[in-house]
């Protein structure tokens, strides 16, 4: 797999500044809200996909935290590395909308699937900006041993 | 009515643009993948002007879609699209087309295909699932004439 991908750049010019790697080739098959969810079998969405029963069918912050909140995940104030937890954090657009979310590795680094592209490992910061917006949420739950 | 050949005209006459921001970053893969493969589905088809200028907007509008939210994953963002709204815009006579666009290559296409259908074969535990999604759409599609 090649180590780096101009495409990716263009789109998010902090990636390279920060540091990434790629992961995986490009599939349709699951987008970042299920990735982060430890789903790489179907897109999640409020709108014609899946979505965990109970949850309400609208695309709104409140709406994606119940998500991971219904997975076992609490908010959180820091996307520390903290040792028997494992982290999702939730980025939003201008009108505070959500656009992705990437879940936390052992590493400390992140992990994304970026739409129908390719998954990439990265810092937080690396995917800030016109493309997803800002990172407004972070949550945590305990691991399963 | 005249009628014409896939092969008399090529969407290169009819204004196609095969790259929107140029193939720097591969980006315009898309467009031409999309044109290709339209091209070798059409080729001696006999069709009349109307259907030609829809085939090669539904083309072009395909491709800018494509382009414009391979990195979104919000079904929202994707659906609300101004080219993907367009192609809705046109009517039943791009069912077809989207149908064998699926085909080719699985895509978000479903939110389209309610919206110009009003119905929806997908069963709801495969929601989620592009193969199934696609699968059930294309059984769709064969029985209802449009592939």
């Amino acid at each position: 797999m090649a180590t780096s991908d101009p495409y990716l750049e263009a789109h998010f010019p902090r990636l390279k500044q920060t540091g990434y790697r790629l992961t995986s080739p490009e599939s349709p098959d699951y987008n970042c809200f299920a990735w982060a969810a430890g789903d790489d079998q179907r897109c999640w969405d409020p709108f014609s996909y899946y979505w965990p029963d109970g949850i309400p069918r609208e695309h709104s912050l409140a709406t994606f935290i119940k998500v991971y909140e219904s997975l076992g995940y609490q908010i959180c104030d820091n996307d520390r590395l903290e040792v028997g937890y494992e982290k999702v954090a939730i980025y939003v657009d201008d009108k505070e909308l959500p656009t992705h979310a990437c879940k936390q590795l052992d590493s400390s680094l992140w992990s994304s699937k970026l739409g129908k592209n390719k998954d990439i490992e990265h810092k937080l910061g690396g995917l800030v900006g016109i493309e997803y917006g800002k990172v407004t949420q972070i949550l945590k739950r305990s691991i399963k041993k | 009515m005249t009628l014409l050949t896939y092969d008399e005209i090529s969407l290169n006459s009819l204004g196609i643009s095969s790259t929107r921001r140029g193939s720097s970053y591969g980006i315009g893969k898309e467009a031409e993948t999309v044109r290709e493969a339209t091209q070798k589905a059409y080729t001696g088809s006999i069709m009349s002007y109307t259907t030609l200028d829809s085939l090669a907007k539904f083309c072009d509008l395909a491709a800018t879609w494509k382009e414009e939210t391979n990195l979104k994953s919000s079904l929202i963002e994707i659906s609300l699209h101004p080219a993907y709204q367009e192609i809705i815009g046109m009517g039943k006579i791009v069912i077809p087309l989207i149908l064998q666009e699926l085909e080719r290559e699985p895509d978000h296409w479903f939110w389209a295909l309610r919206a110009l259908t009003g119905i929806d074969p997908v069963r709801p535990s495969e929601r989620g699932n592009m193969k199934a999604m696609t699968d059930a759409w294309l059984k769709w599609g064969k029985e209802n004439g449009y592939l």
